[in-house]
């Protein structure tokens, strides 16, 4: 009977560690992905501060190309004025593909490209693009971590009863984005 | 031995599952090894009263002796090349200072007998002989209790082992914000630092015309990569960007403390093997804690573990290698996840294969850390599961076919 007691007690002292435990995890884990978002902010803003200084030292020597750069700086300006979520991830995509206009522009011209005064803004362009792709990739990488514990036992009890909720993954709203370039290789005329 | 082919080809994911289990499966067999040596002590060894007599100051001197040139011996011995292996004692002034250490060892042994056999201390005899037939203390695994405690405690006080006299040893100089003349290697090391969701770790650079890189650091918050400026040279950014995401995916599954506990483990098993080798010299075969078991099957097994505790220090070296080659596919494998990109690593792989000469600047302790073997092509691209089973790294040749198997993975 003792002995029946004590391996009752175990099991609820497992039990309750193992809960404890899993509220744990779950509380750090959401603050990485709570953090992780406010990281691609963070990218934003620098990419927002940015934008100005790169426009100001290519303006010289693009005259020929004054569309592009219009571009970029009102996309610019719509991301900077974005209110809501949407409304910004929309505005930012925007910016997004203006500026690979750009870049396909300095591409164009050798002697743009090797500029002193643009090269190393062109760099700092380049990384902050990819920061920007990198931090939603790992929002997205923490996130499905987040969800699938979540989903899976025993964590999924602690998580319904003490009501944690699915965090929406980073996706391409676009759908002309999503779309892989089109390669016409026959050689008709 | 962990020899890849398209069979266990998997994606990026799977290949670090797949990795992480086969460094669980290794970390087991050390310690089973570890056990086994310790358990055939218990076995087999007599404690009779002359015998524990004897041990007693042989485990003191051999505890102090390990003890004291546990980090040295240990770092030492494993990362060696290969075909130094078989010559690890003949390096001089260690050779002198071992001989030393043997010869006070047996003399004082021999002191302690003969006193012991002439003047009959009462007290000591008492307490060594079977007087006190306590069942605890025959039956109490002193072997076992050992290895365990001496595998537990030292690796408890390596974790803290220096990483500035690794730095210094390199000639590695660091680079900040206020070095404007490298942005592209920072950058890189943002973003990918980003990617993996650590902070930054420092950043230093060798002045060294051979590509290659390596990260040190037991913490991820704290740890730093170092790359040669030949790296730099020879790499474009995508591929810049491939090395530094398999160091930053080194630092973030904490290999460099991982290693660590492996050259520590090394160290203990090393340590024991001596030990019960010179205690199964002195203490000879007697077997009677074995009830039961005829002589023969207790001969068997006697010879079993003998040949074990004598292979030990090889068969711990081979773990500790195999080991060293997961964590290479493992960061392989984590840098793709990184850069959404094998196909780059993969590349910047072929390139340092091509351009491989021997860094010098690094010198063999740290080779287990480094993108690929620092000794030179030779090493990466050997042939023959004799030199594999020594390579701290996998051969070239296999990291590019997994990486590019991950690459096919990714877009189909």
């Amino acid at each position: 009977m003792v002995f029946f007691f004590f391996v009752f007690l175990a099991l609820v002292i497992i039990l309750i560690i193992a809960a404890i435990s899993g509220y744990n995890s779950l509380i750090q884990i959401r603050n990485q992905v709570r953090n992780a978002w406010k990281q691609i902010d963070v990218q934003l803003k620098r990419r927002h501060d940015l934008i100005p200084n790169l426009v100001n030292a290519v303006r010289g020597q693009m005259e020929f190309e004054k569309g592009t750069l219009e571009g970029v700086i009102q996309a610019r300006a719509a991301a900077v004025g974005a209110t809501t979520v949407a409304d910004s991830m929309a505005k930012e995509d925007v910016l997004s593909s203006a500026l690979s206009k750009l870049f396909a522009v300095v591409e164009n011209y050798p002697t743009l490209k090797a500029n002193e005064s643009v090269q190393p803004l062109m760099e700092e362009l380049t990384t902050t693009e990819n920061q920007i792709t990198f931090s939603r990739q790992f929002y997205n990488d923490i996130t499905t971590t987040y969800n699938t514990k979540l989903e899976m036992f025993p964590t999924n009890l602690v998580a319904s009863s003490m009501g944690f909720k699915f965090f929406p993954l980073f996706q391409v709203k676009d759908a002309a984005e999503r779309e892989a370039p089109t390669v016409d290789l026959s050689l008709k005329k | 031995m962990s020899e890849p082919t398209l069979t266990h080809a998997h994606n990026i994911y799977e290949q670090q599952t797949h990795n992480r289990r086969m460094t669980w499966l290794l970390i087991i067999a050390f310690i089973l090894l570890i056990t086994v040596i310790g358990a055939g002590f218990d076995v087999f060894l007599t404690i009779d009263a002359p015998v524990r007599f004897l041990m007693l100051p042989f485990v003191l001197l051999m505890l102090g002796s390990g003890i004291w040139n546990f980090r040295q011996h240990a770092a030492e011995g494993l990362w060696k090349e290969p075909q130094k292996f078989a010559d690890d004692d003949t390096d001089g002034e260690n050779v002198l200072n071992r001989w030393l250490l043997e010869i006070t060892l047996v003399t004082f042994l021999l002191l302690f007998f003969l006193l012991a056999f002439f003047f009959h201390p009462r007290p000591f005899i008492r307490f060594f002989s079977q007087d006190i037939n306590f069942p605890i203390a025959r039956y109490l695994p002193v072997g076992t209790t050992f290895a365990v405690i001496i595998g537990i405690v030292s690796i408890l006080t390596s974790l803290s082992w220096g990483k500035n006299s690794i730095l210094w040893s390199v000639h590695a100089e660091q680079l900040d914000e206020t070095v404007a003349d490298l942005p592209e290697l920072l950058n890189v090391v943002k973003e990918m630092s980003l990617a993996a969701g650590i902070p930054p770790p420092k950043v230093y650079m060798v002045k060294d015309s051979d590509p290659n890189a390596f990260t040190i650091g037991t913490i991820p918050t704290d740890s730093s990569i170092v790359v040669t400026s030949g790296l730099l040279e020879l790499l474009n950014r995508e591929e810049l960007q491939g090395v530094i995401a398999h160091e930053m995916s080194h630092i973030r599954n904490s290999d460099t403390r991982l290693m660590t506990i492996i050259t520590v483990l090394f160290g203990a098993v090393l340590l024991l093997s001596e030990w019960m080798k010179k205690s199964a010299f002195l203490g000879g075969f007697a077997g009677s804690r074995v009830p039961g078991a005829g002589w023969m099957l207790r001969g068997v097994f006697f010879i079993g573990w003998l040949l074990t505790v004598l292979f030990a220090p090889l068969i711990a070296r081979i773990v500790a290698m195999a080991v060293s080659r997961q964590r290479e596919y493992l960061a392989d494998a984590g840098g793709a996840e990184l850069t959404r990109n094998p196909k780059a690593l993969a590349h910047a792989l072929i390139k340092i294969e091509n351009a491989a000469e021997p860094t010098t600047s690094f010198q063999k302790g740290i080779a287990h850390m480094c993108i690929v073997d620092p000794s030179g092509k030779k090493l990466n691209s050997q042939e023959g599961w004799w030199a594999d089973l020594f390579a701290t790294h996998p051969p070239l040749k296999n990291r590019i076919l997994l990486l590019n198997a991950m690459a096919y993975e990714t877009i189909k």
